[in-house]
């Protein structure tokens, strides 16, 4: 317990749920050079490899084995081995040495001399390296689109949102496995709804993969995971044989694949045999560079609190995700499973993918809220919408999503819940009923859709796993049934299996079915003014957020008062124990309000209503040649017979000021407009009219808001434009008098 | 759009005729949406011009594969997970490849599996419980 309240108030933030651990190489719970990670070496003889990073040929493993076989370029490995660790850290932020020097010199490196290159640059020159190294030029993004129930409906409008917001992969997963077969159509039918071309998969166990792949139903898997020792991978029941083989295997139907590896994961299993996360990771990519894979998702993934619990974590995070774009493989750079309490910690981590860019900057944004992320994810989740569209206006950098309309979105949900619903009944499948369509449309999550039931629904989904229908099936049921626009869509995705320019590295789809990938729109960053640059109508969309108005526009009423004042000629100076009230040149004309709303003809009215109720007579005149509080109370009190005056902008900010005092200078000042009550206004009359008698007076506290300017600025900015705008500048000072039907 | 200008299915079927009229129409099957050997040989080229080679491997692997059975390619994988093939297992289905399904890459990456799962210990043995 602490005795100091503020260390109390401390303890109990977000930050202090997380776990911080020290170092333990021996368990692995490291992120970089452990005692046991070897120095880096390499000798080749007879074209093969014989010795590799301190190990000879007949001490490798079964990893080192397949690294030494299949991931090392032997034709540049020498000369690429012999370069000074630094000198290659220093091309990988060097914009005068192309990308493609860096890969062919990385492509002949072993694993402890790949992390030796990465321990060289701080976490700044790593997000340059990721935006010069990543492959495919232009960024983009990954959605998770799940839901607890498994309900059909809410994925297929989930989907349809997630592709309309402009994510170019949808991963699904299942909460009970027997519904992969639906999960999959559904993601589909509805990813073609919201925009043409997105990708789709369904994590599900490797052969039921393969199975809705061969159906038509995904076209992409990314389950494909791999580790970086020998009894961690054997614990995952699999082998780089039998990883490469599904990957050799996916590519022959037509599939993209990536693989699946992340620091933390070895530690977690009690398999890091004593070695650096990094170390282990680089051995991961050397793999999945070896199987062929074109790509990965990697940033420690489903493990990220582990590596976050470490001394240089998430830099250690972004390490890897640098270390795979060296090698050249498409990087889906995690950010999807839960990294920390807090989202200070959270969005600062995002930081160092987000602003690189990233072929996929998460491999899985919750597009739906936490509470229906079945992947145990949700870092951040629908909830986070619109902060991240702020972020990428903020920062000009394009994260992969685009705003959208209330309106808009939810035609898009129901279009795409409407032609589920077809398909289903196309296939015989359990009804999709009205209601449900309605609450996917309109619902927050799974917990306000109806209860299905379940038995028949996972009855119908196994035999269409096992039974002859295919998408064809989908395709039929969308095009006789008035969405031929989704049919034409879906089909094109199978027809662009068939051509297959999208199994290339990096490889996403634009609306227009045209490829994106290593190959088409390869990452040419140079340096500035190279490489993905965001512009046009691209940066366009992103600036338009439906919450930035247009500060042009006139104000909005927000009551019926209307003040309309009648001027009544010059104004002489005054004598006698009066108050004058200056007021802005836009007072009662352009302008009808203050900063908070408050009508200026009720503003007015309790000025007056306190002078009044001292016995003090007022004049009411406007300045015409200046919109600046200090001058518009200066010329007040200069025609004022006591001497006193309230100056009062438009926008609400008053002043009591007196005859004598420098312009700067006042009796009493109100700067926070947005403070300001009518209460407030009737006893700044009152004052002023207590100054004119020449007694004693209690100056006005108003409460001060740390938030006020936060909050107001923009449009005490745009309302003292328009103030400013009226001004008139060889205008004289005139009298005004109040209509009489707009007095309050 | 990726026409594939030239490119036909596996069915011989060109791409410009893969159109929603026909499929709306009754016609077609998944093997006629499925990618051709010459295509993912062609892949191939690609990725080999961009230097990538273990890519291309990949896709000449995968071109390899696309006359094999999906039963036969899941029978494949399964036996190369650990523990789970004898040797003899591995060798019979390294013939298959080599000999019926003309996929001598495949092949060797079966007997190069079952070279290094001997001498780890990875092979199921007449003692160990398999599957």
């Amino acid at each position: 317990m602490s005795q100091s309240r503020r260390f109390a108030v401390r303890a109990a933030r977000e930050i202090n749920k997380d776990t911080f651990i020290q170092e333990w190489p021996e368990a692995g719970l490291v992120m970089l050079g452990a005692p046991a990670d070897p120095r880096p070496s390499l000798r080749i003889e007879n074209g093969e490899i014989i010795e590799m990073d301190g190990k000879l040929r007949d001490q490798f493993d079964m990893i080192d084995t397949f690294v030494a076989r299949h991931s090392i370029r032997l034709d540049v490995a020498e000369e690429a081995m012999a370069t000074d660790s630094l000198q290659l850290a220093r091309m990988l932020v060097d914009i005068h040495v192309p990308r493609a020097d860096v890969i062919r010199r990385m492509n002949g490196l072993t694993a402890a001399k790949l992390v030796e290159v990465v321990s060289h640059l701080n976490v700044v020159e790593m997000m340059m390296a990721l935006q010069k190294m990543r492959v495919r030029r232009t960024p983009a993004n990954q959605a998770h689109v799940t839901n607890r129930k498994d309900s059909p409906a809410l994925l297929a409008a989930d989907a349809a949102e997630a592709a309309f917001r402009g994510f170019a992969e949808i991963e699904t997963t299942v909460g009970v496995a027997r519904y992969a077969p639906w999960n999959a159509l559904a993601v589909l039918v509805g990813s073609q709804t919201g925009r043409s071309g997105v990708l789709t998969q369904c994590a599900v166990e490797e052969a039921m993969s393969l199975q809705l792949a061969m159906k038509g139903l995904t076209t992409y898997a990314e389950t494909l995971s791999v580790y970086g020792t020998d009894p961690a991978f054997i614990d995952g029941d699999d082998t780089p044989w039998s990883k490469g083989f599904l990957a050799s295997a996916y590519a022959s139907r037509g599939v993209k694949i990536r693989f699946t590896s992340g620091t933390g994961s070895e530690a977690l299993m009690a398999h890091a045999n004593g070695h650096s996360m990094l170390y282990l990771e680089a051995l991961c990519l050397l793999m999945t560079k070896g199987a062929g894979s074109q790509g990965v998702q990697n940033g420690s993934i489903s493990c990220i609190a582990l590596p976050e619990s470490l001394p240089g974590g998430v830099a250690g995070v972004a390490a890897e995700n640098l270390l795979a774009a060296m090698l050249d493989l498409e990087v889906a750079t995690g950010n999807d499973a839960m990294a920390s309490h807090s989202d200070i910690r959270k969005s600062a981590k995002l930081m160092l993918q987000f602003l690189p860019g990233s072929d996929f900057i998460f491999s899985g944004y919750s597009s739906i809220p936490k509470q229906d992320n079945m992947f145990g994810g949700g870092n951040l989740d629908a909830d986070d919408l619109d902060d991240y569209l702020v972020l990428q206006r903020d920062m000009k950098v394009d994260g992969g999503l685009r705003p959208v309309r209330e309106e808009e979105t939810l035609a898009v949900r129901r279009r795409a819940a409407e032609a589920l619903a077809v398909v289903f009944e196309a296939f015989g499948f359990p009804p999709i009923t009205r209601a449900e369509i309605d609450r996917a449309v309109a619902g927050y999550a799974s917990s306000d859709m109806p209860d299905r039931d379940m038995a028949a629904d996972l009855a119908a989904a196994e035999r269409f796993l096992t039974g002859p229908e295919t998408v064809l099936g989908a395709v039929r049921a969308l095009a006789k049934n008035g969405f031929p626009d989704i049919a034409r869509n879906i089909l094109e995705i199978e027809r662009q299996r068939v051509i297959g320019d999208y199994l290339q590295p990096a490889a996403i789809f634009t609306r227009d079915f045209d490829v994106l990938s290593g190959v088409t729109d390869a990452n040419d960053y140079r340096g500035p003014g190279t490489g993905y640059r965001l512009t046009g109508p691209r940066w366009d969309e992103i600036c338009d957020i439906p919450q930035a108005y247009d500060p042009q526009l006139p104000q909005t009423p927000v009551s019926g008062i209307t003040l309309e004042l009648e001027e009544c000629g010059e104004t002489i100076v005054g004598s006698g124990p009066e108050v004058v009230i200056a007021v802005g040149p836009a007072f009662g004309t352009r302008l009808q309000q203050t900063v908070n709303d408050l009508p200026l003809a009720s503003v007015l009215g309790q000025l007056l209503a306190g002078i009044a109720e001292e016995g003090v007579p007022a004049r009411l005149i406007k300045i015409y040649r200046t919109s600046d509080l200090g001058q518009i109370s200066f010329e007040g009190s200069r025609l004022s017979g006591s001497g006193i005056a309230i100056g009062i902008q438009s926008k609400g900010t008053t002043v009591i000021h007196r005859r004598g005092l420098l312009p700067l200078n006042n009796l009493e000042l109100f700067s926070q407009a947005s403070q300001l009550s009518l209460e407030h206004y009737h006893r700044i009359g009152r004052n002023a009219a207590g100054y004119a008698l020449g007694r004693p007076v209690e100056p006005l506290l108003v409460p001060v808001d740390n938030m006020a300017r936060l909050k107001y600025i923009v449009k005490t900015t745009i309302l003292h434009r328009h103030e400013t705008e009226c001004v008139e500048s060889g205008r004289p000072p005139e009298l005004l008098r109040i209509k009489p039907r707009s007095r309050v | 759009m990726s026409s594939g200008r030239g490119i036909a299915s596996k069915t011989g079927v060109p791409v410009e005729d893969l159109v929603l009229d026909r499929v709306a129409g009754g016609w077609g099957d998944m093997a006629d949406f499925s990618i051709a050997r010459e295509t993912l040989l062609h892949q191939a080229d690609v990725a080999a011009a961009g230097g990538r080679r273990q890519v291309a491997e990949n896709f000449r692997r995968a071109a390899e594969l696309v006359g094999v059975p999906d039963d036969m390619i899941l029978r494949i994988y399964d036996a190369l997970r650990p523990f789970r093939a004898t040797p003899s297992e591995l060798a019979t289905l390294a013939a298959q490849l080599r000999l019926q399904f003309h996929a001598p890459e495949c092949a060797r990456w079966v007997e190069e599996a079952a070279e290094v799962y001997a001498s780890r210990g990875l092979l199921r043995t007449v003692e160990s419980a398999g599957p």
